[in-house]
């Protein structure tokens, strides 16, 4: 019972990241960035090349944070800067052009086979008051927590945190107060897709390495910041908790083929009767 | 009259097909097409017209596939013909469903609960083997047959197929152009407004997802007769992801355009000969290329080219010339209504309207009498806009209530006040702008004749005849207002001034008894706001009764016969401009207590 709370949890801190990663684009763009889960694909997958090349793990995971950092800001001039005048719905088109695109790249380069990424930890297990849990997992969790903390620390309490907030809620304001919309746009995609890196980095151990986990993670992300309410980033932790506990949860005790049919049957549920979620933004238009 | 003669040209065209494309291969494909062209068409109901993003028709697809399987597999071609209409319904009927929701959702909001429902069917179709057989899939599906006659091979399915999609497209043009189209796009371009003008958002919403998926499941049973083989693979999510990209590149809102992008993307891969991932790869990357640099689709594309180089230029380039014109034209008045003139129409009693903590409007009392124009004024803030939007029903009262021509309409919907005959205008513009002048102001006509949907579909005689009848009442609207020369006109190109004004032609349209102006003077200079008074006086010669919500203390002077001042929610004064102008209350609400003082002063040194 411990282990599958465990299990859950830690699968619930990555959707948290995902999902938190996806609502910080979305807060200063409104955009639907429908290629997030291919982000955190992409830097899984850069993590495995740098490992393989024999780095000592830290500075894989370093380089993947930069490789991460430069795509992050690449993929805003290309895909986001045209569209910022456009419809919401041109940009998640155009991302979901680019999802696409980014799995078969992933396949023409790393191949099709699923791939094993070494776990940076000798044993394969610890003992935690008498529950026998993964080291992956708590590393999971404790790393999230970590990330909060530091997002949280940026957010509220520098400058630029200010500054990207300012821009999130208001980008006309923003720009009157002399701060530089495009830039801080351009720095939000930056942090989100080093998160995404994080998210990958974190997921490659416990998973097998393949084009397709993308698509997972960010359908459930989706669902995790529709239950915190879209919008919020508490929301989006605490929503990605959430389902990974309810999606771990519901394949033990209910029924494991049909867990993503639950998942989303409740997400069109929450939708229709509880669409505000946890902590979100109001929904009806304004007159 | 080049129409007809296109359109014989690309029937001739579309009947020689099989003759032309002798491999059975390239025939095979032309039949996909022609099924993925029917999907991409119903796709384009809703996103195009109605403007609702589904990222779920994959699964209505698989629905219509799937029916038609089980209903017909290893039995006679014959049971087609029911299987077909059974799986328009039933995955209608899955449509509707989805349409409830989408009822409460906007934007991201359903893109994420149509994305929901195609991975439950993905799902499903996976999962529920004692049905679908799971990845088995169903095979031995027979051609459809009509006992003496089998559809069997490529060619006579291609008939059978082109035939349905021409049906199909034919009854999506005549919805496109018909009064429920201009709805749709009402409801597309500006939701709030659409309601307040008379239209029954929920119902046609709802409609139009039922419309979408009876096509869907249509193409899908097409799909699984013409592959004889079904398995779940086929209907995941990145078919509609491509089916949303054949309607995006082939062109968006557009009657061809869907088509077009399935031909295209039916036959791009074969065309390209490389490998599947490099072939997706440039697909992606396609897909993300065209909505940055061609918006309108291939279509868009064409039609600018056409431009540039036939056409020359079109009327809708031309610069706006005679912007300035400022003699009303001598114009009909619209039928007079009988007026019981100096009764109460618009009542208000005890109206209260909270947002959390704000008191927005507090215990309010208000009349509006046949056949006068009753200003509303007060400071910022005061509540005016409130009052309105309660009034127009698009918020409900906290408590209180408010009855129009007798009849409650406390917390009614929108489209059911409209009904009775309350009009109103908006303080920030909110025109249907993707839509002509015309357009725009037929959004608001009624006609006591109204067909149905199926009068419309079936363009019957009835169907015809109302929709002259609409034509003449938004003329003579127009008319009305003096902007029948801008009548075809796309509005976002009209200036200011007359984008409101079309506003208003589209409030008088409905033959109001009431017509709440909301701030019609904001953002215009001293002479537009002359002309704007000849306007409102005008109305009421026709037989309305105005309410007017204005800052423009000279305009509310001229023209009301009462005014009532707000201030916080509350009612402060009322009565007519004279008496407003002298009272104390009012000044220190506007002005604030030590300026009343200090005028007072002046007055008596």
């Amino acid at each position: 019972m411990a282990q599958v709370f465990a299990t859950g949890l830690a699968m619930g801190c990555i959707y948290a990241l995902v999902g938190l990663s996806f609502i910080l684009i979305y807060n200063a763009t409104h955009g639907l960035n429908f290629a997030h889960g291919e982000l955190v694909m992409l830097s899984a997958f850069v993590f495995y090349s740098a490992i393989s090349t024999g780095a000592p793990y830290w500075a894989a995971v370093l380089m993947t944070f930069a490789a991460m950092a430069a795509f992050g800001a690449v993929y805003q001039r290309l895909l986001f800067f045209p569209l910022r005048d456009r419809p919401m719905l041109a940009f998640v088109i155009a991302t979901i052009g680019f999802s696409i695109f980014a799995r078969n790249l992933a396949l023409l380069v790393w191949g099709p086979n699923p791939l094993r990424v070494p776990s940076a930890f000798s044993s394969s297990s610890v003992n935690l008051l008498g529950v026998v849990l993964a080291p992956e997992q708590l590393f999971i969790v404790a790393i999230t927590i970590c990330v909060l903390v530091a997002q949280y620390a940026v957010f509220f309490h520098t400058d630029i945190g200010r500054r990207l907030r300012a821009t999130a809620q208001n980008v006309e304001m923003a720009q009157l107060m002399g701060i530089r919309p495009n830039r801080m746009i351009a720095i939000t995609f930056v942090v989100s897709a080093v998160l995404c890196g994080i998210a990958g980095v974190l997921v490659a151990p416990i998973f097998l390495v393949d084009t397709d986990i993308g698509l997972n993670l960010i359908l459930k992300a989706f669902i995790a910041v529709i239950i915190g309410g879209f919008g919020s980033l508490p929301g989006a932790v605490v929503g990605g908790i959430v389902v990974g506990l309810l999606e771990i949860f519901v394949a033990v005790f209910i029924s494991s083929v049909y867990k993503d049919a639950i998942c989303f049957s409740l997400l069109i549920f929450l939708l229709i009767v509880f669409p505000q979620g946890i902590f979100g933004e109001r929904v009806a238009e304004k007159a | 009259m080049r129409r007809p003669a296109i359109m014989l040209m690309l029937f001739v065209i579309a009947l020689a097909v099989p003759l032309v494309v002798s491999s059975n291969y390239y025939l095979r494909l032309v039949n996909l097409a022609l099924v993925f062209g029917l999907l991409a068409v119903s796709l384009n109901v809703v996103l195009g017209y109605a403007g609702q993003l589904s990222l779920g028709h994959a699964g209505l697809f698989g629905i219509g596939a799937y029916v038609t399987a089980l209903m017909t597999a290893g039995h006679s071609g014959v049971l087609f013909w029911p299987a077909f209409l059974l799986s328009g319904l039933l995955t209608g009927v899955v449509g509707l469903l989805i349409g409830f929701p989408a009822l409460r959702l906007k934007g991201h909001y359903l893109a994420l609960a149509t994305l929901g429902f195609g991975e439950i069917m993905r799902n499903l179709f996976f999962n529920w083997r004692e049905v679908t057989h799971g990845m088995d899939g169903i095979g031995n599906i027979p051609p459809p047959s009509l006992g003496f006659f089998a559809f069997t091979g490529d060619t006579r399915f291609y008939y059978l197929g082109l035939l349905m999609l021409a049906i199909a497209m034919l009854l999506v043009y005549r919805l496109e152009r018909s009064k429920y189209g201009r709805m749709l796009a009402a409801i597309r371009d500006a939701e709030l407004a659409a309601g307040v003008v008379g239209v029954n958002v929920p119902r046609l919403k709802v409609t139009a997802f039922f419309i979408s998926a009876v096509l869907a499941g249509c193409a899908g049973s097409l799909y699984a007769d013409l592959s004889s083989f079904i398995s779940p693979d086929v209907f995941v999510f990145d078919v509609s992801a491509q089916v949303l990209s054949m309607v995006l590149i082939g062109g968006i809102g557009t009657t061809w355009g869907p088509v077009l992008g399935a031909v295209v993307l039916t036959f791009l891969p074969e065309m390209l000969r490389i490998s599947k991932s490099y072939y997706q790869l440039i697909y992606g990357a396609g897909i993300a290329a065209m909505i940055i640099f061609f918006p309108g689709g291939l279509l868009g594309m064409a039609k600018t080219c056409w431009r540039l180089l036939i056409a020359k230029k079109s009327a809708d380039d031309e610069p706006y010339a005679d912007a300035e014109a400022s003699v009303l034209p001598q114009i009909e008045v619209l039928p007079r209504r009988t007026t019981a003139s100096g009764s109460a129409l618009l009542v208000a009693e005890g109206v209260t309207m909270r947002f959390g903590g704000l008191v927005a409007l507090n215990d309010l009392a208000l009349d509006v009498r046949e056949g006068e124009i009753h200003a509303l004024i007060g400071p910022n803030g005061s509540g005016k806009s409130t009052f309105i939007n309660v009034a127009s029903g698009i918020y409900t009262p906290t408590s209180g209530r408010i009855s129009f021509a007798d009849s409650s309409i406390t917390g009614s919907k929108p489209w059911l006040i409209a009904g009775l005959g309350l009009a109103r205008t908006f303080q920030n513009l909110r025109l249907f702008h993707s839509l002509s002048v015309i357009e725009n102001v037929l959004v608001g006509c009624r006609t006591s004749a109204a067909s149905g949907w199926f009068g419309v579909l079936a363009s019957t005689a009835k169907a015809r005849s109302e929709n002259i009848e609409l034509q003449r009442m938004a003329e003579e609207a127009l008319n009305f207002v003096g902007l029948s020369r801008f009548r075809d006109r796309p509005i976002r190109t009209l200036p200011h001034e007359q984008q409101r004004i079309v506003e208003v032609a589209r409030a008088i349209a409905m033959r109001p008894r009431l017509i709440m102006l909301d701030e019609p003077a904001a953002g215009m200079n001293p002479a537009e706001v002359d002309r704007l008074i000849e306007r409102i006086k005008r109305l009421r010669e026709a037989g309305m009764t105005i309410l007017l919500v204005e800052h423009n203390m000279p305009l509310v002077m001229k023209v009301a016969d009462r005014i009532t001042v707000l201030n916080h929610g509350r009612k402060i004064a009322e009565g007519d401009p004279s008496s407003i102008r002298d009272n104390p209350e009012v000044i220190e609400a506007y002005l604030g207590h030590s300026t009343r003082k200090r005028l007072l002063q002046h007055a008596t040194s």
